[in-house]
This record gives structure tokens, C-alpha cells and sequence, in this order.
């Protein structure tokens, strides 16, 4: 049953404008913007006083304009605008539109297996998300690999075996905010709503928390004692780790990461450009960074998959 | 039997839209139900279907179950095709049985237009087709021929023909009274959430008929006409109606002295037309006084099934 509903899903999906839509801007868009960019500064840089001897054209290049740059690119600083709005558009295509179109009372109809027909929609709704990124992100590379051939012609440096697994573990990590937009699209009525609760909900939610966590501290912190101070200002900046928004992209640079050896970094975990690249640290991620992403992830998965779980136990369908 | 309602009842919040409705339905039978706006009917359908659940009672189904409740609502992104692909797949069921649907109810042409660009009638027979494809053994209709032109009801009352020969067991709802009457060999009529009667048509109007039957009498010689009916002892009443007719009630025993009598007074005898009573007049007797609220009378007999009726 759960296959079932999630090829059914994922069949209809493909008549969706707005997934085709979606893999445009960020696979093809996106790394357009950059190559262009990049082809306009190399073009004024290059032969100048400021290139360093074609250094500095090479590595922006290196940077912005090849296969695995553009790759990187797009997971560590383009999916993150993109991660809560491609969950709330899937979420709403495969709960929310259902209501819209009166198609529960087909879907449900005489279904003894109700939690199955849930579930193979959710399996439907990572499924497409991880479509739509790894689609992205090979599109990416392709435009990336034609830039350098074309136009720039730089040597190709970069770590895929790191890159890879990070992609695949990015499309693990793309359930928690599926599931709450499946949640939301269940709980409220207008399509709208749901997908403006999805994208601005999580961070709206824990703008207060910290806000009034970290207003509670103040009061009864100790002018006088420093260390204190320090401890709960620690703790402030501990608090966010455990954020849903926080953990949703793993190739974003945590908190000092970058130190301890980052992506692009010059240290020795580091691929990219190399000691001299001025763009080290553009995106930095640690391995056990990325661990407590997905597990925090996972968390907030499976929270928000119980709710949703919960509020289509028994219910009714009047549409 | 095929589907068994044993004391269904639905309260939504406080409202009671269904109160102990027990009914059973042999297999191949075909049963209209009848009820006016708000009766019910389709929160009974809903609950057989497994939309909504009972807040007490049992429903008791053999075989599989299909249903188009309402209005049948489609993907209107999607071809017809492709909307009964992703029932099948949904289903289960192979996508050849698609094609064989969409031939079953002429649509074989139109499969590859979009459904919004589909007529109210093509969508009628699109979900119809959609709920023929996984061959149910029990079939809910609710109110199918719902905006069809007449063409279209009668298409629409040729297929549920088809489909109530191969042996399925059907229950549909609609309001078109006269269709049901010709479709349905019985029906079931439900008004503010109870069943007020159960049965045969031919039972019913036994059961909830007028006693007697309505005799015109086409005659040139109205007045003497009536005045000789209003003095016989068998006729219940009697009028005139403008352009000369007289129109009798007389018990269906007493049919036979009317031609006799006329000619024994020698008045001339143009035509004798019973008016024959509709499903319509029964359905109106059966729900006409259910506007007010049912009373206890009316709930402990609602336990009985079988030809009953409650009026």
C-alpha cells in the first residue's frame, strides 16, 4: 500500500508545473547567476594588477564556474533560502491540494489502511524533495563542467567523496520540514496559510524562545559576577544547536567549525582552492556537525510525523 | 447479505445527523435511497464508505467496496487518463482495466483531455468509470445524475442498468424520484437521520398509497355526471374538473361499477383514466410530516430492518 500511494504520488507529481519550476531556478538559475558573475569579475580582473598573476581569476573561477564548485555552491549556500519553501510546496501538493480538489473522499474511500496511505505519501514527499535537490545539483555540476570547458579552462580541484554522502545525508534531513508542512497542510484549511506557516512558523517560534530564554537569564544574572555571565551567554549561543532551522542545511558553517578544519577550509580536512584561495570558509561543515544535524533532524521528523499521525487518526472526511 | 447497517448513528458535535439506521442489503440487489437535503443519506454513505466514522453501530461489508459520493472530484491538472492511472495505481489494479472503464462509458475519445476541460456530464461518467475499474462487489452512487441534462440522466440510468445486470450490489441516492423508480426495485427513505420506510416499491405503495385510486371520467355531461357520482355510497369523493372531466375516488374494489353505471343512465362515456400514483407521492408521504423532530415512538421502532415503514 505505502508503494503504491508513493508511486501514484510521485507519477502525478511529474504533471506539476511548479516542481519543474522549482528545479529550474535552482538548477539552472542559480549556477547561471554564478557562472555569469564569475565570467564578469574574471573578465575584469584578468590581466590587471589585481589578478596576482592570474591567480586570483583562477580561483574565483575554481570558485564559482566549475562542476564541483557549483555543486558545492548550491548545497552549502543556495538550498539553504530554498529548503523550507520546497518542503512547504510538497507538503501542500500532497496533503493540502487533496482537500482544495476534494480528493480525500477518493483517496480514503473504503481504505482500511489509513496510516498506510498517509506514510507512502510522506515516503512520496522525500522522495521528491530528494529528487528535486540531487536533480539540482547534477544540473548544477553539468553547467558547472560547460562554464569551465567554455569558458575558463581552470584546473578542476575538489573532494567528491566527501561531497556525495553530504548530498545524500541533505535529502535524509528534508523529511523534518516535509512533515511539518504535511502537518500544517492538515491542521489548516487555506493553502496559503500553510505554506507561509511552514516557511516562517519554525523561525518565528524560535525567535521567541530564545528571545524570552535569554530575557529570563538576564534577570537573574548577577551584575557582579562575570563568569556567570559568560556561562549563560554560552548557553545562549548552545541553545540554537537544537533549532529545527538550525539543523535543516548541513553544508552552512556551524559556529567554529571553520577552525577546526572546514569544507574549503586550508586546513588538512579541507578541499578547494588551497592555502591561498580568498575564498576559504565561504562554507565550512564538520562531520560531527552534520551527525547532530540529522539527528536533530530526525527528532523534529518524527515529532512532527506523530502529530500528523494523530490528527488523521480519526478523522473525518466532510470534503 | 452484501452490506449490513446495524444501528449507525453520527453526531457531530451535538448535531445528530444519523440516529440508528439498520439496514441490509442482499447481494445484487440495486436500492434507491431517498431523503430530502440534509436527511442523511450521503453521512450514511460517507460512514459505509469509511470516511466517517460511526459514533456507534456496525457496518458489516462483504466484498470490496467502491463509491462516488457527491459531486466525483478529479486532479484538473491531470488528464481523465491519467486520473484513473493514479486510482489504479492507488488501487492496485492493473492499468489495462483504465482503457476498458474509459470504453465502458464512452470516454475513450476524451482520455487525454484535461478534466477541467471536461462537461458535467463527462466528469459523471469519468467517476463513474473510475469507481466501475477495481469491479467492487458493492457500489455507493450518490445523486449520479446530479447536473446532467436529460440526455445525460438517461445515459447515466442506462449504465447503472448495465452495471445492476452483471450482479453488484448498488445503493443509490438521488433525487430525480422518477429515475429511481425505474432503476430501483427497492428503496429506502431516510429523514432527519432515521429510516422512515424500507421496501418494495410495489410494497410501499400498498404500505404508504392513497387508499383508493383517482378515476377520470371523460364526459360530455359533467354535471349530471357528478351529481350521479356524488350519490353512490362507494365513491369517497368526488369534483369536476374545468374542460369535462369528473374525477372520482373510488377503492380500488369498486373500479368496476363505474363504466356500468354511466350507461345505465345513459350518459355518454369518453374515457376512464386512473391517475396511477408516483414514487413521488409515496417519498412525500413517507417524509412530509418529518419535518419536526422524531418522536420516541419513532426511535424504538427504528430498530426493525426489512419492509418496513414509519410513518
Amino acid at each position: 500500500m505505502i508503494f503504491r500511494v508513493a508511486l501514484a504520488e510521485l507519477r502525478k507529481a511529474r504533471f506539476k508545473k511548479r516542481f519543474w519550476v522549482l528545479f529550474i531556478v535552482m538548477g539552472v538559475l542559480v549556477p547561471l547567476l554564478q557562472v555569469l558573475a564569475a565570467y564578469f569579475i574574471t573578465r575584469s580582473v584578468d590581466g590587471s594588477s589585481l589578478d596576482g598573476g592570474g591567480n586570483v581569476s583562477s580561483a574565483i573561477a575554481q570558485n564559482a564556474a566549475t562542476a564541483f564548485s557549483l555543486t558545492r555552491n548550491f548545497l552549502g549556500a543556495a538550498l539553504p533560502f530554498f529548503i523550507l519553501p520546497i518542503a512547504a510546496i510538497t507538503g501542500s501538493f500532497l496533503i493540502g491540494e487533496e482537500r482544495g480538489f476534494k480528493m480525500w473522499k477518493v483517496i480514503l474511500v473504503a481504505q482500511p489502511n489509513r496510516p498506510g496511505v498517509l506514510t507512502g505519501k510522506f515516503l512520496a514527499g522525500v522522495t521528491l524533495l530528494s529528487m528535486l535537490i540531487l536533480a539540482a545539483a547534477v544540473s548544477s555540476a553539468v553547467i558547472g563542467f560547460l562554464a569551465n570547458l567554455l569558458l575558463f579552462q581552470v584546473p578542476l580541484q575538489g573532494d567528491w567523496g566527501t561531497l556525495l554522502p553530504l548530498l545524500l545525508l541533505q535529502c535524509l534531513v528534508v523529511a523534518a520540514p516535509l512533515a511539518l508542512s504535511m502537518l500544517l497542510s492538515s491542521l489548516i484549511a487555506s493553502p496559503a496559510m500553510s505554506l507561509i506557516g511552514t516557511v516562517l512558523l519554525p523561525s518565528i517560534l524560535e525567535g521567541i524562545a530564545l528571545l524570552s530564554i535569554s530575557s529570563q537569564l538576564n534577570q537573574v544574572t548577577p551584575l557582579n559576577a562575570p563568569f556567570q555571565a559568560l556561562k549563560i551567554q554560552n548557553l545562549l549561543q548552545e541553545i540554537p544547536r537544537y533549532f529545527l532551522t538550525r539543523n535543516l542545511n548541513l553544508g552552512t558553517g556551524f559556529a567554529g567549525s571553520s577552525a577546526s578544519g572546514g569544507l574549503f577550509g586550508g586546513g588538512g580536512g579541507g578541499f578547494g582552492g588551497g592555502g591561498n584561495n580568498p575564498f576559504n570558509n565561504l562554507v565550512s561543515f564538520s562531520w560531527s556537525e552534520i551527525g547532530w544535524s540529522v539527528m536533530v533532524s530526525a527528532v523534529y521528523a518524527a515529532a512532527f510525523a506523530l502529530l500528523f499521525w494523530l490528527a488523521w487518526r480519526r478523522r473525518d472526511v466532510l470534503d | 447479505m452484501s452490506l449490513t447497517l446495524e444501528q449507525i448513528t453520527k453526531n457531530f458535535r451535538g448535531f445528530q445527523a444519523v440516529e440508528g439506521v439498520s439496514f441490509a442489503l442482499e447481494r445484487g440487489e440495486v436500492v434507491g435511497f431517498l431523503g430530502p437535503n440534509g436527511a442523511g443519506k450521503t453521512t450514511t454513505m460517507r460512514m459505509i464508505a469509511g470516511l466517517i466514522t460511526p459514533t456507534s453501530g456496525k457496518i458489516r461489508l462483504e466484498g470490496k467496496l467502491s463509491a462516488m459520493i457527491e459531486e466525483p472530484s478529479f486532479y484538473p491538472y491531470l488528464s481523465g487518463l491519467e486520473n484513473l492511472k493514479y486510482a489504479a495505481t492507488l488501487a492496485g489494479i492493473p492499468e489495462r482495466s483504465v482503457g476498458a472503464a474509459l470504453e465502458r462509458v464512452g470516454l475513450t475519445e476524451r482520455q487525454h483531455n484535461r478534466v477541467s476541460a471536461y462537461s458535467q456530464g463527462m466528469r459523471q461518467r469519468l467517476g463513474l468509470a473510475r469507481t466501475l475499474m477495481t469491479e467492487p462487489d458493492v457500489l455507493l452512487l450518490d445523486e449520479p445524475t446530479n447536473g446532467l441534462d436529460p440526455q445525460g440522466v438517461a445515459d447515466m440510468r442506462d449504465l447503472i442498468r448495465d452495471i445492476s445486470s452483471t450482479g453488484m450490489t448498488v445503493l443509490l441516492s438521488s433525487h430525480i424520484l422518477a429515475e429511481v423508480e425505474k432503476i430501483c426495485p427497492r428503496v429506502l427513505i431516510i429523514a432527519k437521520g432515521r429510516i422512515q420506510a424500507d421496501g418494495r416499491v410495489r410494497e410501499l405503495f400498498n404500505q404508504l398509497g392513497a387508499e383508493g385510486v383517482s378515476m377520470n371520467i371523460d364526459t360530455p355531461e359533467v354535471d349530471k355526471a357528478l351529481e350521479l357520482m356524488k350519490n353512490q355510497s362507494w365513491v369517497q369523493d368526488v369534483f369536476a374538473h374545468a374542460g369535462g372531466t369528473v374525477v372520482a375516488r373510488i377503492a380500488h374494489d369498486d373500479l368496476f361499477r363505474v363504466a356500468p353505471l354511466m350507461v345505465e343512465h345513459r350518459l355518454p362515456l369518453l374515457g376512464l383514466r386512473p391517475d396511477v400514483e408516483s414514487l413521488e407521492q409515496i417519498y412525500l408521504r413517507a417524509v412530509g410530516d418529518k419535518t419536526l423532530a422524531p418522536t420516541r415512538a419513532d426511535a424504538a421502532a427504528q430498530g426493525n430492518t426489512g419492509n418496513t415503514v414509519k410513518a
